[in-house]
């Protein structure tokens, strides 16, 4: 750490030269603020909403400490700003009105951490919310006061990456030599980043009514953090209406376990969207992916094991009723080849009644020689989905294979299939600040899809993952920065 | 080993003023050999002195090749003392010098039956030469092996790890890190003059032997025994380098040598635009970090006076150079320049045993070096491992070394002997690494560049004393005291990486590992001081002494990338230095910090230790040595950095152990030339200081995530060792050895996430290694005198160990049982020479192999990665030209071998290193 020391002045001299000295800078910064918050207002679906108010803790927090007007902000005037650093080792509750702000990555280590509804959990850059494997997680805010978790940065300065994310750990099986191993992103030290196991009902909690926003810290190539990870999670997990938003890397990934996804919204991921390792086994009902157009990869990326594709538990996760959304650019323009599908490692799986339309390079692409198996076999089955606009092909399902003499686009449309090349029209599925994924009146998305079995929403017997209802309104939301 | 306190004086010549045979004036006087009685061979470095005579009492000489000395005198009668290591004195009587004539005489010295210990006299024992060192292993308490300079400058060996290889036993890792007895890393210590170093790692304290020239050392000894006054850190066993030291008589050499490798000569290779003085192994400043850059703060927009205009003036301040250029390899060239000389003058006791001798030698070297390396990555396909993405590397390296070493030494008397020591070595290596291939995970071909400059420097002061105090029974007191600093710097190590598309277009991978710019910078400073008594009384000596270490390690990293900010993905398109220069950086690129709260640190870590020893001699012919050492180690790490733009606080670590570390040995002399040896010593090794941290940092030199483990005990191992030995001549041995070495908790390096390999550390329950040595070195005069120009070095090593890696929190490890890594099962050297001293010839032929060894433990079911056996042949000539030249030929690698690592068969790393050849051409002011 020896820089030259004399860089305190050249810079202290770089800044006059540049006319923003420290304090008119924080008052600028505190003019956007206030500019941002008004827009807010203005242009919300509901002008009272959650959002709002968590909006004006915004506000207070990013005050705090530069400047002395945050008694006069805020709506919520009983709210406080609690800091948070110390692991969490007997229950805890995080109660509604509040704002509490993650100092350093907090490990949840026993008991339950309950968060209530409204609460607004902020991330530090590089900090992150763990749930071990040895506790639990109670997260249920409301359609109208949902829970959200952002970064701590201003309002107008936030993106991607700015804190870590959310992780929930579980005791759940995994495909790897001897069952189990350490979650990445973290020092490995302690047991407490250690996850996988052989309870397939492992309850990791619930995650309901809430937002994650701007996450997914990088450490470094191929460890990062995504804004939601769930890591042998079991079936006793609840994770419904969730949005994970503007997260660096992948929106949700799913490392081994059972877990259950339910009203899932993934927009513009760094990376891509619901990427699945190590053997998860889950099913899905009611997922809506929008890919981001500059940096935005794959819709799904599905291994099963890199390290040894027939890897058991092999990965076969069940998706109803899902949307994907490219993002309608010319092939090979945009930041990252983009594919709605990229299965590979070993994966199977079940994908029915989707809609994937506006991917900018493939439809899909299965890799591996075993992967490509399955899909010969039908294990791994995309079926009775709608497809449109992929790779700008309306005609064709434009897919990709790196195992030679490997047709997966013949494979995929193949007669009784039930895949069909229809536009979904959707309402306004492409917008990224108020989109609207709904079928438009009339769509053929609408029905003619296959009846959902037990277990699953048997009503939904349409393409993708709306009907008529939108499940998004009030919690889910879409801001820039 | 009880022999180190006095050998550490013991200071050498290799070339001694021959006298000339004709003269004028000048020509008369005494002249005359050494040489011992029993063989008949002739005593370099012996002493002969006038003890009596008139107007030449305390003249004196050192015997030079051949044993020769000669004593310029006037005519008279004379009386002469000759004195040698391990031979008893001499004294000769009535030689007269008449006026026109030189008197000759011969001596015959009989060796010391009793010297259980080197006698201290005034001749010093020449360590560079291979008869002085094997009489050294002979009289040590310790079992031990060496090799000398004048072996070293047989073989086509340039630096201190190459030489090593001869060795019994060991091995080196990546050509720098030496195992021995297949235990490298923790298990091994280096000790420079006797001094533990630090290293320039910023994540190991392993040294790396190719920072030593060979040209600067006199010997390298591995003791592989412990012995109480070595550090308790052992294990595989401990290699002590001793540079060279001042010459008894004024020596000059100079040396020029070229050479190229047959991969690399005359190609075209990847370089790239750096600085000026790349060339001679610095940096010129134009990789440094921009003026006005946050000196205690982020580049970061949440820094105050950051602001976009500002990110931009930053992001186009650094040099835009991240493409490779095309350059040729040239030959290589090697410069080294020694000048030494002793004074001798009335010493303090008042004859003429005072002396003031010095050396400085000097060794510069450049070498370009271009690799074609193919790298595959492996997985299991229904059980079988398959290929999974292949890369080709092409990597071009400019090396440029700089050696210096001042040895100043000076003798008051016979009594005490007082040292200053300097040694400098600086290494810069720039690199431009091209890799492209399929990626796997991209599904796409890939490529990718990276251009590096490393520079690392050790800087090493020494200064020592020894003293022998008459009225005290012989007592004999040691000190020195040291100043190191090992340094590693890596300023402006650019990566950019890009996918190729179907059409054949390259577009920019905007995301982690490209677009980077890294910069590091470790510190080591060190400083230690050790006090060793010896008294040696009547069948016993005891020796003892204290020593404390400290040093200070500081390790600051920084991290910047250029993200894709604008909203138009075309701009990836573009050729690379067009995409991030000033017309992009703003608009669509911005250099944002992306450092991270782990990427600095400081450490400390010292050592205090006591130790006692005693060596029985009265049983004899058995030798009892037995002795105990007591060390107090602590160790604090306070991780951080100001430049973090995570504010994650990662927790530090302060650990102290307290350690007894008992051994003992039995030496029995079967008979005067030959031993049976037995040695116990309970020993230990510690975890690095950057293993017990618990923060996740990524391990820049090796390209991995690695994270401490809080909990990681210290390893306590249990050694054993028996040696047969039989020196049937000055030059010939034929040894044997067995050893068991049992570790309780040893520390593996495991693997804790199959998802990206991670890595951590954990102790296993016990490991052991048990092996045997078989060394012989002859002449073969003894079958005929026409085959005494025959000379043969053999060694083979058989080793066995097994780690069971079971029962940690993650098990991800394939094999559960297995080898240790880095264990060779055999380790063979064979070196054939003829050596005609008459015609000034010698040649000879060298063979090495090590076998199979694990380089990587794999994991997740896949195989573990072994480094197959490299069948090395080297070749090396010298001719002994008039007027002090010496040409020499030097070739390595005669049998075209590979580097192959393999994992069941499938190469994941193979490079050709092809056939190397040099030359060089040698002056000495005292020609051989």
């Amino acid at each position: 750490m020896k820089y030259r020391v004399f860089l305190i002045q050249s810079l202290l001299t770089l800044a006059a030269s540049l006319g923003c000295s420290d304090s008119s800078n924080a008052v600028s910064t505190d003019g956007t603020d206030s500019a941002t918050d008004a827009t807010d207002g203005t242009d919300g679906t509901d002008g009272a909403d959650g959002t709002d108010g968590t909006d004006g803790t915004d506000g207070t927090d990013a005050a705090d400490g530069t400047d002395g007007t945050d008694g006069t902000d805020g709506t919520d005037g009983a709210g406080k700003t609690v800091a948070v650093s110390d692991a969490i080792t007997a229950d805890t509750t995080w109660t509604t009105g509040n704002t509490y702000v993650l100092e350093s990555h907090v490990f949840v280590e026993g008991g339950t951490l309950t968060i209530e509804p409204g609460v607004t959990v902020k991330g530090k850059a590089g900090t992150s919310l763990v749930v071990t494997t040895s506790a639990r997680l109670e997260a249920v805010g409301t359609a109208e006061a949902p829970i959200v978790f952002t970064s701590n940065e201003p309002l107008g300065q936030r993106g991607p990456g700015d804190w870590g994310g959310v992780v929930l750990l579980g005791s759940a099986p995994l495909n790897v030599e001897g069952g189990s191993e350490s979650i990445e992103g973290f020092p490995a030290g302690g047991d407490r980043t250690v996850y996988g196991g052989n309870d397939p009902a492992h309850d990791c909690g619930t995650l309901k009514y809430a937002r994650i926003e701007f996450a997914g810290f990088e450490l470094e190539k191929d460890n990062e953090l995504n804004a939601l990870t769930v890591g042998g999670c079991g079936t006793g997990t609840e994770i419904d209406f969730v949005q994970v938003h503007l997260g660096a890397d992948d929106g949700v990934e799913m490392f081994g376990g059972t877990a259950n996804l339910r009203h899932i919204v993934i927009s513009q991921p760094d990376d891509d969207g619901l990427d699945w390792d190590l053997g998860w086994t889950g099913t899905v009902q009611f997922l809506v992916l929008q890919q981001n157009g500059l940096v935005g990869d794959n819709g799904i990326e599905a291994d099963s094991n890199k390290n040894d594709n027939d890897a058991t538990p092999r990965a076969a996760p069940t998706l109803w009723n899902t949307t994907w959304i490219g993002s309608n650019a010319a092939p090979g323009t945009a930041g990252k080849t983009q594919s709605a599908f990229l299965f590979r490692r070993g994966t199977a799986g079940t994908i029915k009644n989707a809609v994937v339309a506006h991917f900018t390079d493939f439809a899909i692409q299965v890799n591996d020689a075993s992967s490509t198996d399955l899909l010969a076999s039908g294990e791994l089955a995309i079926q009775s989905s709608l497809w449109w606009d992929n790779g700008d092909k309306t005609d064709a399902v434009v897919a990709q294979s790196d195992v030679d003499g490997v047709d997966v686009a013949a494979l995929v449309a193949a007669a009784g299939s039930g895949n069909e090349l229809l536009d979904p029209q959707l309402t306004n599925a492409l917008d990224l600040d108020a989109p609207n994924f709904l079928p438009k009146a009339g769509s053929p998305a609408l029905q003619g899809g296959e009846t959902p079995p037990v277990g699953f929403d048997t009503t939904a017997t349409y393409y993708g993952a709306f009907g008529t209802d939108d499940w998004t309104a009030g919690w889910a939301a879409y801001p820039a920065d | 080993m009880f022999v180190t306190l006095s050998l550490a004086l013991a200071i050498a010549a290799e070339l001694q003023a021959a006298p000339p045979e004709t003269g004028g004036q000048d020509d008369v006087g005494i002249v005359g050999s050494v040489v011992d009685r029993d063989s008949g061979e002739p005593i370099v470095g012996a002493t002969v002195k006038v003890v009596s005579g008139s107007g030449a009492k305390g003249t004196s000489a050192v015997t030079t090749s051949g044993g020769r000395f000669v004593l310029r005198v006037p005519p008279g009668k004379y009386a002469l003392v000759a004195m040698a290591d391990w031979h008893r004195p001499v004294r000769v009587k009535g030689i007269r010098v008449q006026d026109d004539r030189r008197t000759s005489v011969r001596v015959a010295l009989p060796t010391d039956e009793e010297a259980t210990d080197v006698v201290y006299i005034e001749a010093r024992a020449d360590k560079r030469k291979e008869t002085v060192l094997l009489e050294t292993r002979k009289r040590a308490g310790a079992v031990s092996d060496a090799v000398g300079a004048q072996e070293m400058s047989r073989s086509a060996d340039s630096s201190a790890g190459e030489a090593l290889k001869r060795v019994v036993s060991l091995t080196l890792l990546d050509g720098k890190f030496v195992t021995i007895r297949g235990l490298g890393g923790r298990y091994t210590t280096t000790l420079l003059n006797g001094v533990a170093l630090p290293s320039p790692d910023p994540d190991d304290g392993a040294v790396p032997l190719d920072l030593f020239p060979a040209a600067l050392l006199s010997n390298l000894t591995v003791t592989k025994t412990f012995s109480p006054e070595l550090p308790g850190t052992f294990a595989g066993g401990a290699v002590q380098i001793e540079t060279s030291t001042y010459p008894d008589v004024f020596e000059a050499k100079l040396k020029l040598g070229m050479g190229f490798d047959t991969a690399s000569a005359f190609r075209t290779m990847p370089s790239y635009d750096g600085g000026a003085l790349d060339a001679l192994g610095f940096d010129d400043g134009k990789r440094a970090l921009p003026t006005g850059l946050p000196s205690d703060q982020p580049v970061s927009p949440s820094t105050s006076g950051v602001t976009d205009r500002y990110l931009e003036r930053i992001g186009e301040a650094f040099p835009n150079t991240w493409a490779a250029r095309d350059s040729t390899a040239w030959p290589n060239l090697s410069f080294g320049a020694t000048v030494g000389d002793t004074i001798t003058f009335g010493g303090a006791d008042g004859g003429d045993n005072g002396k003031l001798g010095y050396l400085t030698s000097v060794t510069l070297s450049h070498q370009d070096r271009l690799r074609d390396a193919v790298v595959r990555k492996v997985k299991l396909d229904g059980g079988d491992v398959v290929l999974r993405e292949e890369t080709d590397v092409l990597t071009g390296t400019e090396s440029a070394a700089l050696g210096a070493l001042v040895s100043l030494g000076y003798q008051p008397s016979r009594a005490h002997d007082l040292g200053l020591f300097f040694l400098y070595t600086h290494q810069g290596d720039k690199s431009a690494q091209l890799a492209s291939g399929y990626s796997e995970s991209d599904a796409s071909d890939a490529t990718s560049t990276r251009l590096q400059f490393i520079t690392r420097e050790l800087v090493f002061g020494q200064l020592r004393g020894s003293h022998r105090v008459e009225n005290a029974g012989g007592l004999q007191l040691g000190w020195n005291a040291n100043v190191s600093l090992a340094a590693r710097e890596e300023p402006d190590t650019r990566d950019t990486a890009a996918l190729i598309l179907d059409d054949g277009r390259s577009r920019f991978d905007a995301g982690p590992g490209s677009g980077e710019r890294f910069f590091s910078r470790v510190d080591d400073l060190g400083t230690s001081g050790a006090l060793t008594f010896g008294v040696p009384l009547a069948g016993v000596r005891i020796d003892g002494g204290a020593s404390a270490q400290a040093s200070f390690k500081t390790y600051g990293a920084r991290r910047f990338r250029y993200d894709l900010v604008g909203k138009n993905p075309s701009v990836l398109f573009l050729p690379i230095e067009e995409m991030l220069g000033p017309e992009h950086i703003g608009p669509d690129f911005e250099l944002l910090e992306r450092t991270n709260a782990s990427d600095g640190y400081d450490a400390t870590a010292w050592t205090a230790a006591g130790h006692l020893g005693f060596d029985v001699t009265a049983s004899a012919p058995v030798r009892v040595l037995a002795g105990v050492r007591f060390e107090a180690a602590g160790q604090v790490l306070d991780p951080g950095t100001p430049y973090a733009v995570n504010r994650d606080d990662p927790a530090s670590v302060d650990r102290l152990d307290l350690d007894w570390l008992p051994s003992a040995a039995l030496v029995w002399s079967i008979h005067d030339s030959m031993n049976l040896r037995a040695a116990y010593g309970w020993t230990l090794a510690r975890p690095q200081t950057r293993e017990i941290a618990p923060i996740l940092y990524y391990d820049f030199v090796r390209r991995r995530s690695v994270s401490g483990n809080p909990e990681l005990a210290l390893t306590r191992i249990h050694n054993a060792d028996l040696r047969w030995e039989w020196f049937w001549s000055k030059d010939s041995l034929v040894s044997a050895s067995l050893f068991f070495k049992h570790f309780e908790a040893p520390i593996e390096r495991v693997i804790v996430s199959a998802a990206n390999g991670n890595v951590s550390f954990d102790n296993a329950p016990s490991a052991w290694v048990v092996g045997g040595e078989l060394e012989a070195r002859t002449h073969f005069g003894f079958l005929s005198k026409a085959l005494e120009p025959l000379r043969l070095t053999t060694n083979v090593t058989l080793l066995a160990s097994e780690v069971t890696v079971s029962g940690e929190r993650v098990s991800l490890q394939t094999s559960k049982t297995r080898p240790l890594q880095g264990q060779s099962p055999y380790v063979v050297n064979v070196g054939l020479g003829w050596e005609q001293p008459s015609a000034g010839f010698e040649i000879g032929l060298y063979y090495n192999v090590t076998g199979p060894r694990i380089a990587e433990v794999g994991f997740d079911g896949l195989p573990d990665v072994y480094e197959a056996a490299f069948h090395r042949l080297d070749l090396t000539a010298s001719q002994a030209l008039p007027a002090g030249f010496k040409l020499k030929l030097a070739a390595s690698n005669l049998a075209y071998q590979s580097t192959r690592f393999e994992a069941d068969g499938i190469a994941v790393y193979e490079v050709e290193p092809g056939i190397s050849v040099s030359l060089s051409l040698e002056w000495s002011s005292e020609p051989k």
